[in-house]
């Protein structure tokens, strides 16, 4: 599976303005309902399944990076978005380091083996440093997108 | 004074310190079926990866099937293999606690990595 199968390009954001776990996920659950793919309505539901989720343990993995998520029913496919932040937010991160680059995904009840891919892309480009380090340093939406489409191209390695 | 006592003139045999070709070169291996309904997902992943941490022994998983295996001590890497319910991988490795490592890991997927049904 690539980034371009579940990011949602329109939701991606090189700026987060949260500074603590539940501002960013908020922020990001937000941007996916002004992309039109989930409703206003499910948001709070949504943010909650993944609050819950992190109280699980953090799903912030180290190296800068969180992958924030949850099955949901109001999706019937896998999605997800990518945010920056400059400052970094504190994930409670199995490293203890501030987190900057989130991805999040929300899949169906019923589908763990879009999940496990999904899982499988991310983890593949982020054991590459120059494509973490790019991204953190991204300025824009757009910057964001050519990095994920250039590592969809395995412009970063395998 | 007391008498000083004197060296003995033989060296001491030093105990094996685990570093001994003869104890570590040996693979120590398993395979096991991956039985939670959600496969190898983050929590899973990272379980597996803080147990291997525990042990000396440098730890590898693979696919059954063949795929190049990955660092165990790594969630990270364990991710990169997306295994689903129902795929046996292989969880090999070499050191002095070796068969431990794998016994202890083996049971571990076995036992669905203790996290409850969803």
């Amino acid at each position: 599976m690539k980034f371009a199968d579940f990011v949602c390009r329109a939701s991606v954001s090189a700026e987060v303005t949260s500074f603590d776990k539940e501002g960013v996920i908020r922020e990001m659950v937000r941007s996916l309902v002004d992309g039109g793919h989930i409703t206003a309505g499910e948001s709070d539901s949504i943010v909650k399944a993944i609050m819950k989720r992190e109280e699980l343990g953090s799903t912030g993995i180290g190296r800068g990076v969180a992958v924030p998520h949850t099955k949901h029913p109001s999706v019937d496919k896998l999605i997800g978005t990518v945010a920056v932040s400059r400052e970094g937010v504190d994930f409670n991160s199995l490293d203890g380091e501030q987190v900057q680059l989130f991805f999040l995904l929300i899949s169906p009840p019923d589908r763990p083996g879009d999940h496990l891919r999904a899982l499988e892309n991310i983890s593949r480009q982020l054991r590459n440093d120059t494509f973490c380090r790019f991204l953190k340093q991204a300025k824009s939406p757009d910057d964001v997108l050519q990095l994920l489409d250039e590592a969809d191209q395995n412009q970063f390695g395998p | 004074m007391p008498a000083r006592r004197s060296r003995p003139a033989v060296p001491v045999r030093q105990p094996p310190d685990g570093n001994s070709p003869a104890m570590n070169d040996q693979v120590i291996s398993r395979a096991v079926l991956v039985s939670n309904p959600t496969g190898l997902h983050m929590r899973p992943a990272s379980l597996f990866a803080r147990c291997a941490a525990g042990f000396q022994s440098r730890i590898e998983l693979s696919r059954e099937t063949g795929d190049d295996p990955v660092d165990g001590k790594s969630m990270l890497s364990i991710l990169t293999l997306a295994v689903e319910c129902g795929t046996t991988i292989r969880i090999s490795a070499v050191g002095s606690d070796a068969p431990a490592a794998v016994e202890t890991l083996a049971a571990l997927v076995a036992r669905d990595f203790d996290l409850p049904t969803e």
